[in-house]
């Protein structure tokens, strides 16, 4: 049930009939629940008991990790955890992946260990890490078991994050889950405006989609130009198509009365990696940052501790992403371009910044500079994100730099170049005033006019973008 | 309040773009139903119904939408006191299980008293096996209208829906903004074959290759004649042969039954076939279309052996051409209206002229309607012309260096006809040599029509898609620069 079509509108329509008259009541959280159950189910009801197992398991293991005293006991509860939801996410995404060498060690045949048609459920990146989170914070003593089963439960399967995040803590969802804030005017306005800027974005990221699959697929007929121009629609789609989505399930969530934490802040604007990893999938890389980066022992170990500790987080957050050898150098790449930033501003940059303050001019030229950088290295690092074999891989860098060589003229027509400054407008407006998209608040009576009147003009525009075709399946579903 | 001073700017902003999008002259590709030419009728349909021209739809292939005129049908039954009219539904590249989905597509518009539909009685083995798998079901069922078959109330929503700029104009805004043009839009034989209100194709080309016709035909009614002989019997006929057509024909039948419509079929053959019915052929077709009736429990129509034999006029050895269809549609008349006054009416004369001038329309000619008419100022001595034939199927390579005969038309109704010599032939496009010098006149009008001394005689008329004029100087300097 994608967002975009009309039986996610319908299915959204008849919750909020039966869930808002319950809302700040008990049977209000046992709709939610079931809600979240028949929209999971809408993808595929196969893997609900999956959905179930970690829930119940999570639920159980916290509260002997609470109740133990022993921290052995407790690092055993905590242990058991992440293996079976770890397990689980390497099982489904990675064991074709291993199977294969280990086939071929043992017995010789390759095939041996595989599994065809191994599909992997939808979300299960996302609800896994989730509601690991709740367990690595009880172990830690920073939150206590929560009592019922259903809120938590709730909390795990909460539809309109359930399949591609925001990633959540329990203390974000939970307590907004039990008593959700009251569903205003302004919070509806609020909500559909935030929900149909994320189906504007979707809906150009499906048109970027259309671009950039059109190069990569079979890149050895394609010429240095049309892989160029794929591979910076790529760059846009992946950014349009999850932030989309990620808007989309904020401005539904915030019509229930929940806020969702905020994922993306405008990552294409950023002039440093690190910047652009504080911006881009935010949540992700807070709960890397927490439960992985700061175990490791973060940056309090000396230098070359927290370089390897950079480096495995990139390399997990990569890993996390998929399974191939593209997505490795894609993390080892990014953890490299981490770790020169690190030392750059740890070592370098202090140095650079004590020169005399510069004039504006100067500044300017060198945040241009370092934005064109930071996202030259993202591009570069989609090469491996988005072919589907180095080999493939090899043949877009080669294209890159004949055309870089060459420097062949894009095509451009005028509707794109109107859709991009729609999208740069949006993005620089959320830049400057984030409080406008990002945080519900009420409106003046013409800020509401001037909303509407944007509103209509993307919805119309994601409609155009949008009718009749097949949709494009939104790319972190599959992660 | 607040609320309303949200949507309201929003459903204004909304209905503007749907006016913006009116301004542009956008083509249609027919996403709702996945197939253009169909949408294209469905839209005449709609005219037609809103005019009252029409409450009856006839249902078939293309020999159907191009090999009988409701039109002509109309004209006859009109004349002889029936009111209401004909539509050609019939879709081009239909299978039964295709009619069954049109039909039902059709009644988000209106809902027919009656079902004329040709039964085509020599199968094709696509007829047979056909499943619902294959386009055009396929896509119909894909597309938005396909999500609604099930549901009356929804398929009508959906059409209005569908209706709108903003989704009626969704796709080709769509590919203006990735490429800048209409890439995705499908050509297909609608775009150089004219329709008129009622739905019919109007295909003035005229089959030039004989032989292969016959050939055709002669190798269909062999097969035919033995289904026929192996069989006895129509009733062992229509059990050999029509199993799974049966099928579908019992679901459209059910259907019509539903919306209290009459169900009527009439047999057709290949266009040769038809052209040299004997009486063998005659029989087969009559005896299978009353049996399949009997079956069915509905109406249908017999041709009986006309007194002068009419030949039909084809467009290749499968299809009626535009006469030919206005032929059909008189046979049709008169079994209908137990009558021959309609079949023995005169033939359109001259039978394989064109129009003297197709629709000019060079704005839309990149969208494929055609333009036939090529105005020149100052043609110069030694200028060559590369004329684009629109073909649905392509046309045989013409051997090069051969004559050929260049018909002009002149604005004042002068008509001349030019010897020519063709310089190079791709099966589409034909570029004439220097010797088809057209007359130096100023604003000459060509109408094109020209006559392939190897066609045995026969003047073929095909539609002009594109030209272009290459004056002498540039053509030196092109080969200069080639060379």
């Amino acid at each position: 049930m994608l967002y975009q079509t009309p039986a996610f509108f319908l299915f959204f329509a008849l919750f909020l009939i039966v869930y808002l008259p319950f809302k700040h009541r008990i049977p209000g959280r046992w709709i939610l629940l079931a809600a979240s159950q028949v929209f999971y189910a809408a993808w595929d009801i196969r893997f609900l008991w999956l959905l179930w197992m970690t829930i119940l398991c999570d639920f159980w293991i916290a509260f002997r990790v609470d109740a133990a005293i022993n921290g052995t006991v407790r690092r055993i509860y905590l242990v058991v955890s992440l293996v079976l939801n770890i397990g689980v996410l390497v099982f489904f995404k990675y064991w074709n992946l291993l199977a294969m060498p280990a086939g071929q060690v043992l017995s010789g045949d390759p095939s041996k260990f595989v599994i065809e048609n191994l599909i992997i459920p939808i979300g299960v990146s996302f609800y896994t890490f989730q509601s690991l989170s709740y367990v690595f914070d009880v172990y830690r003593r920073v939150q206590r078991p929560i009592l019922s089963l259903i809120d938590y439960a709730a909390f795990v399967s909460y539809f309109p994050q359930l399949v591609m995040g925001p990633i959540c803590r329990l203390k974000q969802l939970a307590p907004q889950i039990i008593n959700p804030q009251q569903t205003t005017v302004s919070r509806v306005i609020a909500g559909s405006f935030l929900f149909i800027v994320g189906f504007f974005r979707k809906s150009v990221g499906d048109v970027m989609g259309i671009m950039a699959d059109s190069g990569f697929n079979q890149v050895e007929l394609r010429s240095p130009t049309e892989v160029t121009v794929s591979l910076l629609a790529f760059w846009l789609q992946v950014y349009l198509d999850f932030s989309g989505y990620t808007d989309m399930a904020r401005g539904v969530s915030r019509i229930i009365g929940i806020e969702l934490p905020i994922n993306f802040r405008t990552p294409y604007l950023a002039t440093s990696i690190r910047d652009f990893w504080r911006r881009w999938h935010i949540t992700l890389s807070d709960w890397l940052r927490d439960y992985v980066y700061f175990s490791l022992g973060g940056s309090r170990k000396g230098l070359r501790k927290t370089l390897f500790n950079i480096m495995i987080v990139m390399l997990l957050s990569a890993l996390w992403h998929g399974a191939g050898i593209n997505f490795v150098i894609f993390g080892l790449l990014h953890g490299t371009f981490l770790c020169a930033a690190y030392l750059w501003s740890h070592f370098l940059n202090p140095k650079f910044k004590k020169t005399e303050a510069r004039p504006a001019l100067a500044t300017i030229t060198w945040s241009v500079f370092c934005w064109f950088l930071t996202m030259s290295c993202f591009i570069f690092s989609l090469i491996f994100f988005k072919a589907s074999t180095p080999q493939d891989s090899m043949l877009i860098m080669e294209k890159l730099a004949i055309w870089l060589k060459e420097g062949a003229a894009m095509p451009v027509n005028l509707g794109m170049v109107i859709l991009i400054i729609l999208l740069l407008s949006l993005e620089v407006w959320q830049y400057k005033k984030p409080e406008l998209l990002q945080f519900c608040r009420p409106f003046s009576k013409w800020q509401i006019t001037c909303i509407g009147a944007l509103s209509g003009l993307l919805f119309s525009s994601g409609l155009i973008l949008f009718a009749g075709k097949t949709g494009q399946p939104f790319i972190y579903f599959q992660f | 309040m607040r609320i309303l001073a949200y949507i309201l700017p929003a459903i204004a902003v909304f209905i503007a773009c749907n006016v913006l999008l009116t301004f542009f002259e956008l083509p249609l590709y027919g996403t709702w139903s996945g197939l253009r030419p169909l949408e294209e009728k469905l839209e005449l349909y709609e005219q037609a119904t809103k005019q009252r021209l029409t409450d009856k739809i006839i249902l078939g292939s293309s020999l159907t939408e191009a090999g009988c005129s409701a039109k002509t049908l109309n004209e006859w039954l009109l004349k002889h006191g029936q009111d209401g009219g004909y539509f050609n539904l019939a879709e081009g590249g239909a299978h039964l299980q295709t009619q069954v989905v049109v039909y039902r597509i059709s009644r988000a518009i209106a809902r027919p008293k009656t079902v004329l539909l040709g039964v085509l009685i020599m199968g094709t083995d696509s007829d047979y096996f056909a499943s619902e798998d294959e386009p055009p079901v396929k896509i119909m069922k894909k597309s938005p209208a396909g999500a609604m078959l099930d549901s009356d109330l929804g398929l009508a929503a959906s059409y209005r829906v569908w209706q709108l700029p903003i989704f009626k104009f969704a796709a080709p805004v769509r590919d203006l903004v990735i490429y800048g043009d209409f890439k995705n839009r499908v050509f297909d034989y609608t775009d150089h074959q004219g329709r008129n209100k009622y739905g019919d194709l109007l295909p003035y080309a005229v089959c030039y290759d004989i032989e292969k016709a016959t050939s055709y035909a002669d190798t269909q009614k062999q097969r035919l004649l033995n289904m026929w002989r192996l069989a006895g019997t129509a009733g062992r006929f229509v059990e050999n042969e029509w199993p799974v057509r049966m099928k579908r024909l019992a679901h459209l039948k059910s259907l019509t039954e539903k919306d209290g419509a009459s169900l009527m079929l009439y047999p057709i053959m290949p266009g040769y076939m038809a052209m040299h019915e004997d009486e063998v052929l005659l029989e087969i077709q009559n005896e299978t279309i009353k049996e399949l009736a009997r079956r069915l429990a509905c109406q249908y129509i017999t041709f009986e052996k006309p007194a002068q034999v009419r030949p039909y006029e084809l467009v290749d050895p499968v299809h009626l051409n535009r006469h030919g269809s206005e032929f059909m549609a008189r046979r049709i008349a008169a079994a209908m209206l137990q009558q021959d006054e309609a079949l023995n009416a005169e033939q359109p004369t001259p039978r394989f002229l064109s129009p003297r001038k197709y629709p000019t329309d060079k704005k839309a000619s990149g969208w494929g309607k055609f333009t036939s008419a090529i105005v020149k100022h100052n043609i110069k001595s030694g200028d060559t012309l590369d004329i684009h034939l629109l073909q649905g199927w392509n046309i045989p390579k013409l051997p090069i260096k051969k004559s050929v005969k260049v018909k002009v038309f002149y604005p004042n109704g002068m008509q001349e006809i030019l010897p020519a010599q063709i310089k190079s032939s791709d099966g589409i496009a034909v570029q004439f040599g220097p010797d088809s010098e057209i007359n130096k006149n100023q604003n000459n009008e060509v109408v094109l029509l020209i006559s392939i001394l190897d066609a045995k005689g026969k003047v073929i008329n095909i539609p002009l898609k594109d030209y272009s004029w290459h004056q002498s100087n540039e053509r030196h300097h092109k080969d200069n620069t080639s060379s």
